[in-house]
């Protein structure tokens, strides 16, 4: 089943559960029930549910199905505890101290994981067409090496050339951007003007160089390019890698909260 | 404080095939057939006659009607019969029933949850470099005897063709050269004793005595062809005694080297331009060119074979042909209708190594054309006619299902060779890793892939393990550690390996690694010299773990695949999810 087709069959099929959710509620409702108490139990067992699947890929070598089938999950059932969370407060914005915090919470988990999604498509299909794959706990290792084959050419131009001007200009407007990794935000924006702005600085100095220096000077764009690709894969795979480690945490926090709400709840029963 | 521990450094025969090859059994194979003619002198004195045969062979009893071989198995050794008869059945052979094929239990849910949870602290840990003695032993002493007593029922039933073996013939031999399944099962018919000669030895023994090379090659190139055309789908309603007069007039022809990688290794490090990838085009061995007129059908026994049309300056592959593929039919069939010679339109050339049949065209006219009467025939010829058109793998038109530059990445840098490749879609490849994590969790702590490799757009083959059809890695291992198992999987007895690199230099894509092992204090292991003692590893499909690979089942996105490459159904199903 192609992509789009499947997306709108869950789609749907999260549609009417939702719908059948409420239906159910209301019922309960009507029927002098407090439905608070039913539609509570299924937003925690919701929140319990959609944690498990942190624990479903810490265990990946038994078999529990994939990981891909349970993010799935993870998603609608995601979609669905927000739905369920609406039926619960009866669409009311929270009046308590504590439940301010838990809706509080949730929105927080929400954003954070919707964002989370957005990002690693949105990310990873950035990567898929920047050249070579590189790994991101190597990036400070491929970032290094480049400056060190670099300074070193710079010291053979400076050499060959009898001229110090290009190795002047790298020392002044370069090494700092060579010796780490920079324009992280510009990077994730996907703005490439300071790239550009470096290799416009590069272009007008050209014309204070010899004929050998503006050779290395070509090479040094080279290097320029590289840098630029170094610098955006260790943006792009920072943010990507480190996301997710939100998301999680948060959902802990939530689930800890529901557990005191739970309590609070049933403690105070008989005043409600 | 040292931060290693001396041990001895593994050895080819540290572990022989046998434990009870004494002197007198010893003499005694000399004397027998084959044998009786070497001269043993030939034998360099680090490799004697006595000793290939101390340790890379074992002399193993059948009692009658028990099942020696059974077809579909990939083997690692030849069988030579010493004492005793046994019967061939040949394709399409015997129910699988018949010998209560079952499939080795994968382990429990509770023995891998315990092995997760009471891991080692560090990376490939060993309690010992290997040599624990004969697990193949061990194995075959607890596998069960299955005996077949109704075969000549059973034989009748299925309609399939016998060849009756006696003392000093050969079997097995077309698989292990091959390296592909055993496509005939034998029983034994009274008590025999056989001599397994595994792998390595067969090829050392081929090496120093020329009489039994020849006969080897001899079987491996005409016993096996019979058998072959028996089962190519467009001949399944010839008579069988047609079959056999092609066999004899049907030529065996073998393009490209058998140890195909070590050029291709070289050759595919050093191409960087286009042009160096139609020069390595243009080197390969040429089987047939586009516009020569068809003479014959060829159909591919072994191997892999390009399909491709020179366009003004390039080479445009079209597809590939694997084994049981045919080149020529459309040609041939157009000729035979149209009463003129039809010119090849696409050339044929060699991937490697691939063993090629050639059918002679008067034998495919009067019993595949002309055979308008037999309808089953008739249906078979234009199933695959029609099939030759949307087939990328014949004819690769723009229309195919997958991407024609695509299925030249895949075809250049051989990964049609791959049963289990894996793919990872960078587009939703988030490079969390997790599937990294997940290989290191089921295997000693070290992941036994590397994410990354050659790409085709946002398309990644991946430096893992790809079972291949052709595991040229199996080429050269002096202990037959690294063995194919019956259900394809290309695995290594981690025992037995002596960690001299052979299959990580001969892998033409970089996916075994040699890794220092450690004992269970973290501290590596080393021979005397101080040098670490290390093993090969790879990717073992997860074959010890229920569910199959984890690498595939933690990725969160459906961005990881294993996956047939040749099945173009398969791929473009994938690549169209």
């Amino acid at each position: 089943m192609r992509f789009m087709r499947r997306r709108l069959r869950n789609t749907i099929l999260l549609v009417i559960a939702i719908a059948l959710t409420w239906y159910a509620f209301r019922i309960v409702a009507l029927s002098l029930h407090t439905q608070q108490y039913y539609s509570g139990w299924l937003v925690a067992g919701l929140i319990v549910f959609l944690l498990s699947f942190y624990l479903k890929k810490k265990l990946s070598v038994l078999p529990l199905g994939s990981n891909a089938g349970w993010a799935q999950w993870h998603y609608y059932c995601g979609f669905f505890l927000i739905a369920a969370f609406a039926i619960h407060v009866e669409f009311s914005i929270p009046e308590g101290r504590v439940e301010q915090i838990l809706g509080g919470l949730l929105a927080l988990v929400v954003v954070v994981g919707v964002a989370g999604a957005i990002i690693n498509r949105v990310f990873a299909r950035r990567l898929a067409f920047l050249g070579e794959e590189i790994i991101f706990e190597r990036i400070p290792e491929h970032t290094a090496r480049l400056r060190e084959r670099l300074e070193r050419e710079l010291a053979q131009s400076v050499e060959e050339s009898r001229s110090s001007t290009l190795s002047d200009y790298y020392d002044e407007r370069l090494a700092g951007y060579f010796s780490g990794n920079r324009d992280v935000a510009s990077h994730l924006l996907g703005n490439r003007r300071p790239h550009l702005l470096r290799l416009n600085d590069l272009e007008l100095q050209m014309r204070y160089l010899n004929q050998r220096e503006a050779a290395f000077a070509m090479q040094l764009a080279d290097y320029l390019e590289q840098k630029n690709t170094l610098d955006t894969h260790y943006a792009l795979q920072g943010v990507l890698k480190y996301w997710g480690l939100l998301h999680a945490p948060i959902g802990v926090v939530l689930l800890l909260m529901v557990f005191v709400h739970i309590v609070l709840v049933y403690a105070f029963r008989g005043a409600a | 404080m040292t931060y290693h521990k001396i041990i001895q450094r593994p050895r080819r025969w540290d572990t022989p095939f046998c434990d009870e090859m004494s002197d007198d059994l010893i003499d005694w194979i000399l004397s027998s057939p084959h044998f009786d003619t070497m001269e043993e002198s030939n034998f360099p004195p680090s490799l004697s006659l006595r000793e290939i045969i101390r340790n890379d062979c074992r002399v193993r009893q059948y009692q009658k009607n028990q099942l020696v071989l059974n077809a579909g198995a990939y083997i690692n050794s030849a069988f030579l019969i010493l004492t005793g008869n046994a019967t061939l059945v040949l394709a399409p052979g015997i129910d699988p029933a018949a010998w209560g094929r079952v499939k080795a239990p994968r382990p429990s849910f509770l023995s891998v949850l315990r092995k997760l949870l009471v891991k080692n602290r560090y990376p490939e840990v060993r309690e010992t470099a290997g040599a624990v003695k004969t697990r193949l032993g061990r194995n075959t002493r607890r596998r069960g005897v299955v005996t077949i007593p109704d075969l000549d029922a059973l034989v009748e039933k299925a309609g399939a063709e016998t060849v009756a073996l006696k003392s000093g013939d050969f079997f097995g031999e077309s698989a292990v050269l091959g390296r592909t399944e055993m496509t005939h099962t034998v029983v034994s018919r009274e008590e025999m004793l056989v001599l397994e000669i595994r792998w390595q030895g067969l090829r050392d023994i081929c090496k120093y005595a020329p009489d039994f090379m020849f006969t080897i090659e001899h079987l491996y190139r005409e016993r096996g062809l019979y058998e072959h055309l028996l089962s190519v789908p467009l001949f399944k309603h010839v008579a069988k005694d047609k079959i056999r007069a092609l066999a004899d007039v049907a030529q065996y022809e073998v393009y490209g080297e058998f140890a195909w990688q070590r050029k291709f290794r070289q050759a595919s490090k050093d191409a960087e331009t286009s042009d160096d990838f139609n020069r390595l085009m243009e080197a390969e061995p040429v089987i047939a060119t586009a516009g020569d007129y068809a003479d014959a059908l060829l159909l591919i026994r072994n191997g892999f074979a390009r399909v491709s049309r020179r366009i003004n300056h390039g080479h445009y592959t079209l597809g590939h042909l694997t084994a049981g593929g045919l080149f020529g039919l459309q040609e041939l069939y157009d000729s035979w209708m149209s009463g003129e010679p039809q010119r090849l339109r696409c050339s044929l050339g060699a991937l490697g190594y691939t063993d090629v049949i050639r059918i002679p065209t008067d034998w495919i006219e009067q019993n595949v054309f002309s055979a308008g009467g037999d309808s089953a025939v008739q249906s078979e010829l234009e199933r695959r006619l029609d099939a030759l058109p949307n087939d990328p793998r014949q004819l690769g038109k723009p229309s195919s299902q997958v991407d024609r530059k695509f299925t030249e990445f895949l075809v250049e840098n051989r990964f049609v060779n791959g049963a289990q490749t894996m793919m990872i879609d960078l587009e939703r490849c988030t490079r969390c890793d997790d599937c990294v994590t997940a290989c290191a969790n089921a295997h000693d702590n070290n992941p036994r892939f590397v994410r990354h490799g050659p790409a085709f757009g946002r398309y990644m083959i991946a430096n893992a393990c790809m079972h291949c059809d052709d595991p040229v890695c199996m080429i050269g291992c002096p202990t037959g550690a690294i063995h194919r198992s019956e259900d394809g999987i290309v695995s290594i007895n981690d025992e037995t390996c002596i960690g001299c690199s052979t299959c990580a230099n001969s892998c033409p894509y970089d996916n075994i690694r040699m890794v220092p092992i450690r004992d269970t204090e973290g501290k590596l292991l080393t021979d005397d010299k101080s040098i670490p003692i290390v093993k090969a590893t790879k990717c073992d499909l997860c074959s010890t773990s229920p569910g199959g690979p984890a690498c595939v089942r933690a990725c969160s996105h459906d961005a990881i695949t294993r996956i047939d490459v040749k099945d173009v159904g398969e791929l473009a199903d994938w690549l169209d999810r």
